[in-house]
């Protein structure tokens, strides 16, 4: 048995059981079995609350300026949870600007970038335009020296009756513009409160208008960030690298090198707001214009600047786009001479599929390092996928992947007969290993027989997912039903997803769709109610698309390219209809646990941030369809004309918190969706305040404060003078943690987390005390003013908010202070009583539609 | 010899003539404007396209064919052979086009987005009132176009059937009346008819009318049976939307004392004066008095049976005795093709009764026409709501049809927005 013999790897290959079904066994394959290494978490549980023990600040703690808490309450109005959302759409139609004209983006080389620019150009110029002109307009009005004046009601006044010539705007145009209308009013706003506040409080400031000249000046490269990001080249670290940017403001300790570990299918797009409103706050707490024109040109550069940053560490290397690099990957298999070695050519494909998964690899790898990783690799790839690359192998395993494929994924008929995608299938499985390689770094390098079992696992799976089930040894296969993922579309400009060659079918019962969660960790039983008007307590046909990313998936794109009845280029907004598949979810709906992949809590989140190799599913239900009401485009219920707003899906249930630790105040949105809504005001006129009741508790108990609990890192808004971030999520995993060892030490030798994820401890429990409150403050609400509640819902609007506000909190500041200590790296002296001693009665307000902070 | 090839040409330039015509029907998207293809529901086009394009793709076939035996054809007798095949071709080509201009006009009338937005409304409507019977039955629900038209009456295309060119139309198309619009309870009516073609129950009921109405006179249930295709369709719109289906078939039939006492034989529409009854017995039987007791009243005082002679006279003074045995016949008694059950058991009628229908509007308060979650998941109600309102003729009428409107609107606009 010498044909593994040669390129020295001959001894780890030896021991290594290949996934194919046909390859006769050597040896038991020698697994990995590292003992589940406890981490620091299980020493969390023994952090006792916060509200229980306080850290006192010893002595010189850091000197709150009136500048810092500004700035972060501004930062925090400034913030729009959705605005990432409507970027992402916006971007996804400049891409509908070009994509169809495109049959084959690879072979477009260099033209491609400029040809799809300039294509955008078109969409964007007429929003620039307006979006200049509306600035224009508030800054000629806000002008002058009586600034002072206006109060807040004026303000909102001027900007309701603004006109615009928005009308030929499409749906994201028109979303982005309202944005951007509601970042201006903030500047405006704050700018009048800053003026009124004088030049004591917080030194000297520009003019409004002048302010806003600048701001226009931003417009442009906001924009082209967005495009960057639909042409997949926005820099991957443009989130940390913002952050710096407040961080710097408030002369807070930034990290030496901006890292970003979580790698996104399509880029990171978060970014561009942190971006942006951290750039607008600079401009407003600047004092001379020379350093304003900095800002704004430091803004207009930044991605270049850092891409440039991230060139120079690559080691100047540019390799091709990983399509044609897949392409050139291909042709090379095929023409490879009898008897010869892939290896080589393996080698030069190696780096496009390493690149594509930057910067999880890259920045552990220094250039020398990869050049040697990529030789080893290509050598042990060479020697497992051999096999199958002489026509008369790949050939037929071309058919088999068509035969298992052809009702699901439709091949072009000059597909069939050919051997192409036999050699897409071994390209594939490369691609993948690479991808399924956890940790590459150069302690791994040095130890080639940890590496050997690493790429060894990591191709066992990637041969299952992309080779059919019969070339696959029963035990590995990743379904019961046989299926195989495969790159689509079958034509077009380029791969953009997988989709599994298997559709299920299936029936969700009405405890499976309250069990399994989709994104937010909303249930599934929710989506169905409220975006395709299902009664999830019935059993419901289905059958299941699968479909996975891979470098470059944007989760908008997959229903362009599929022809499923409610999933297709027609349908508006399909892509809302893609849930994660999880593990739980392909238990449960498919029984096929091994289908599923779990995913971070931060793709789970949002759906525009989706990693590389995430799954997702669609259900096809007969007769169901995604519900976009026209609310917001009729005449208003007080038979005004209403002005036409952009339509979107109808929406599910939803939770905001914000933290406002400047204010010592603390808020809770709670949005009910219009089923809801409805649900429970039927139930109020009906007399039924116990079943009404239920219900509110079932919102907000279980699905609400429960979606809550499990994202306060996203849900929550944290308004403090030492967390520019605002949110945790945006927080740095591997802070430095200088203060924390005298903490641990006054803590009694417990070995604590990075400071992280003390916040993260603090603020749950901040929440998870403030929830049970809101809860009683709601369930009093509906004693008392139902009526409020029954208004707002027969508003033609989507659903209803509820907000509830405490201010004037005490003991927030003593936490506060902690925080402080916490990231400013301040020694912590004696921990004494830390407590919220009473939280005061809330306010609460009912408005229709979601109205978040 | 001169003669084989003078009319070798002349088939020849008439074959051309059906090809040519026929590739030209084959861009359908210039057959109807792009807005009107993108107002109706993407899976409906996608089908639409495909069955027409096949027609298409079948005449071009068969003219390709005639002209490669063409080609190799110079004797007189498979000249002739060609000429009958030229007859063929003609005939397919007329028929497909027929087909497909029927289709065209239906996709036209999509004019206007809020045209289209009512029309898709209207779509939504059926598919609800044929899902409600044919889910819990295990079948599927064909997809359903309507259209707008000009007429007193509306009518349906049933999908599973044939059409001109042959091949079987896979989309209801049911044509809405221009007057109708916004009181469309007439479609409910047609989808009955594609329902009870799916399961078979005009079939059944009419044996059961023909046979089962034994206290009456035999010639009572003959005529009953040949009318059980329309009273299926007319049970169907009752039970979904209740009085405001009888009050709106009121006034549609509504004509000349000819055409309400007029009896045509073969004619499977009852003696009008008797469906205007018969509806008015269903809504007794299920609702006991109400506004439908004054319809009779003015209806019978319009259309006197006792003053008029025509020759139907007869007939109708039997059937009339025999209505209520006919409601229960139809509506409470138990068929093979509902699983054993009556229609009244899968779909009640109650559901939509004045008082049903009152607590509606009572429990939804004021959101009931401006909350998309009301408006989608009760709009058969909220049709049977509006139309009962219209139906007693009492209040504000022009602010009804409004209110109508505007729901429907809304629920148009909430899909496909294009």
């Amino acid at each position: 048995m010498n044909s593994y013999a040669g390129n020295g790897m001959s001894s780890e290959l030896a021991m290594f059981e290949t996934p194919f079904a046909d390859i006769s066994t050597l040896k038991e394959a020698t697994r990995s079995n590292e003992p589940a290494e406890v981490a620091y978490s299980n020493f969390l549980h023994e952090l006792e609350s916060p509200f229980t023990r306080t850290y006192e600040v010893a002595g010189n703690s850091a000197v709150v300026t009136q500048v810092a808490e500004e700035f972060v309450q501004f930062l925090g109005e400034l913030n729009d949870a959705e605005f990432s959302d409507s970027l992402y759409e916006l971007a996804s139609e400049m891409e509908d600007r070009w994509l169809p004209k495109i049959s084959n983006e690879a072979a477009m080389g260099d033209h491609y970038v400029p040809f799809a620019t300039q294509q955008a150009r078109e969409f964007i110029t007429p929003l620039l335009m307006e979006t200049e002109t509306m600035i224009d307009k508030v800054a000629q009005h806000f002008s002058g020296n009586n600034l002072s004046d206006y109060n807040e009601k004026e303000i909102e006044t001027f900007f309701s009756e603004l006109e615009f010539s928005d009308n030929n705007f499409s749906p994201a145009q028109e979303q982005f513009f309202g944005k951007i209308i509601n970042k201006v009013k903030s500047v405006v706003k704050k700018g009048v409160d800053l003026a009124k506040k004088g030049i004591n409080a917080v030194g000297k400031i520009l003019p409004v208008n002048i302010i806003l000249n600048k701001i226009k000046g931003l417009i442009k490269p906001l924009l082209d960030k967005v495009l960057k990001f639909a042409i997949g080249k926005l820099p991957k670290n443009l989130q940390p690298h913002a952050q710096t940017l407040a961080k710097k403001f408030l002369k807070l300790e930034a990290p030496a090198a901006p890292e970003s570990t979580e790698l996104f299918s399509s880029g990171e797009i978060d970014g561009i707001q942190t971006e942006f409103d951290t750039t607008v706050a600079q401009l407003l707490f600047t004092a001379d214009e020379v350093e304003g024109n900095s800002i704004v040109s430091e803004y207009e550069f930044s991605d270049e600047v850092i891409e440039r940053e991230l060139a120079y560490e690559a080691g100047g290397i540019t390799p091709p786009s990983l399509e044609s690099a897949r392409q050139q990957f291909i042709n090379e298999l095929k023409s490879l001479p009898p008897g010869e070695s892939p290896a080589p050519a393996i080698e030069r494909f190696l780096p496009a599929a390493i690149l594509a998964l930057q910067p999880v690899i890259k920045v552990a790898i220094s250039v020398i390092g990869r050049q040697k990783v990529i030789n080893f690799l290509a050598g042990l790839l060479a020697k497992l996928v051999g096999k199958y690359v002489p026509e008369n192998v790949a050939k037929p395993l071309a058919a088999s992947i068509i035969d298992v494929g052809m009702s699901a994924i439709g091949f072009e008929v000059n597909e069939t007969n050919k051997s192409d995608i036999g050699y897409e299938a071994i390209a594939n499985v490369i691609q993948e290993t690479v991808q399924h390689i956890a940790e590459l770094n150069e302690a791994t390098i040095q130890d080639q027989e940890a590496l050997t079992l690493q790429l060894l696992e990591a191709f066992e799976t990637a041969a299952a997912n992309n080779f059919p089930p019969q070339y696959i040894k029963e035990q590995l296969r990743p379904s019961i039903q046989p299926g195989v993922w495969v790159l689509k579309p079958r034509k077009g400009p380029k791969h953009m997803y997988k989709k599994f060659t298997k559709v299920f079918n299936i029936t969700i019962d009405p405890q499976s769709a309250q069990a399994i969660k989709s994104f937010r960790d909303l249930p599934l039983a929710n989506f169905l109610k409220d975006k395709l008007s299902l009664d999830p307590s019935k059993p419901i046909q289905a059958k299941v698309h699968l479909f996975e990313t891979i470098p470059g998936t944007k989760l908008s794109k997959i229903s362009k390219f599929e022809n499923i009845p409610g999933f297709n280029a027609q349908q508006p907004f399909a892509w809302v209809q893609l849930h994660p598949l999880t593990k739980q979810a392909a238990a449960i709906l498919l029984k096929e646990p091994a289908l599923g992949k779990d995913i971070s809590q931060k793709s789970n989140a949002k759906r525009h941030r989706t990693g590389v190799g995430q799954r997702f599913y669609y259900l096809e239900i007969s007769g169901a369809r995604l519900r976009i009401p026209a609310v917001n485009r009729g005449a208003t219920k007080a038979g005004k004309p209403g002005k036409m707003r952009a339509p979107k899906p109808s929406q599910s249930g939803d939770i905001q918190g914000v933290i406002n630790f400047v204010k010592s105040e603390i808020s809770f949105s709670y949005y009910f969706s219009e089923e809801d809504a409805k649900s429970v005001v039927e139930k109020i006129n009906k007399n039924d305040f116990l079943g009404a009741a239920i219900s509110i508790r079932h919102a907000i108990k279980n699905v609400l404060n429960g979606m809550l609990s499990k994202n306060v890192s996203n849900k929550v808004k944290i308004i403090h003078e030492a967390i520019p971030e605002l949110y945790l999520e945006h927080i740095g995993d591997h802070e430095q943690e200088s203060a924390l060892a005298s903490l641990a030490k006054t803590a009694g030798g417990i070995v604590l987390g990075g400071s992280k994820e003390m916040l993260t401890k603090l603020i749950e429990q901040l929440v998870e005390k403030i929830s049970e409150h809101a809860y009683q403050a709601v369930a009093n609400f509906f004693k008392g003013r139902a009526a409020e509640f029954k208004e707002a819902q027969a508003q033609p609007q989507d659903g209803v908010t509820i907000k509830i506000s405490w201010s004037n909190i005490q003991g927030m500041t003593a936490i506060r202070t902690v925080i402080n200590a916490i990231r400013n790296k301040n020694p912590l002296g004696n921990i004494s009583e830390l407590t919220l001693p009473n939280i005061p009665s809330p306010e609460i307000k009912i408005v229709a539609d979601k109205k978040f902070d | 010899m001169e003669v084989i090839a003078s009319h070798h040409t002349s088939l020849l330039r008439q074959v051309n003539h059906w090809l040519q015509a026929a590739t030209r029907l084959s861009s359908l998207d210039h057959l109807a404007s792009g807005y009107a293809w993108q107002g109706i529901d993407h899976k409906i086009g996608t089908q639409l396209k495909e069955s027409l394009q096949q027609s298409i793709g079948e005449v071009v076939a068969l003219a390709k064919n005639l002209q490669k035996q063409l080609e190799n054809s110079q004797d007189g007798n498979a000249l002739r052979h060609i000429k009958r095949g030229l007859i063929q071709l003609r005939d397919r080509y007329l028929k497909t086009e027929e087909t497909i201009h029927f289709y065209t006009v239906a996709i036209n009338s999509r004019t206007t987005p809020n045209v289209s937005a009512l029309l898709r409304a209207c779509d939504i409507l059926c598919a609800k009132s044929m899902q409600d019977l044919l889910r819990p039955l295990g079948k599927d629900t064909p997809p359903v176009l309507t259209y707008i038209d000009k007429g007193v009456g509306a009518s349906i295309l049933k999908a599973g059937l044939r059409l001109w060119d042959g091949n079987i139309s896979h989309v209801a198309a049911v044509k809405i009346t221009q007057h109708n619009l916004f009181r469309p309870t007439a479609i409910i009516h047609e989808t009955g008819h594609q329902v009870a073609h799916i399961l078979n129950w005009n079939e059944e009921l009419s044996v059961a009318l023909g046979n089962k109405l034994t206290n009456h006179s035999k010639i009572v249930g003959a005529a009953f049976s040949g009318w059980s295709s329309e009273i299926a369709a007319d049970a169907f719109a009752f039970v979904h939307t209740g009085f405001a289906a009888v009050a709106a078939l009121h006034d549609v039939v509504s004509g000349t004392p000819q055409a309400v006492f007029a009896y045509h034989q073969h004619d499977p529409h009852p003696i009008a004066y008797l469906r205007v009854l018969l509806n008015i017995e269903m809504c007794r039987q299920f609702y006991g008095a109400g506004p439908w007791n004054d319809l009779e009243e003015s209806f019978k005082n319009d259309y006197d049976v006792n003053l008029v002679n025509f020759s139907s006279v007869g007939l109708i003074k039997l059937c009339v005795d025999a209505l209520p045995d006919a409601v229960q016949l139809i509506l409470k008694s138990p068929f093979h093709c509902f699983g054993n059950q009556a229609l009244s058991q899968l779909v009640p009628p109650n559901k939509a009764s004045p008082q049903a229908l009152e607590k509606l509007e009572y429990l939804a308060g004021q959101s009931l026409y401006t909350s998309h979650a009301w408006i989608w998941n009760e709009c058969i109600r909220l049709l049977a709501l509006n139309g009962y309102k219209i139906g007693t003729g009492k209040g504000d009428l022009t602010a009804l049809y409004k209110q109508q409107e505007d729901w429907m609107t809304k629920l148009g606009f909430s899909v496909d927005m294009n």
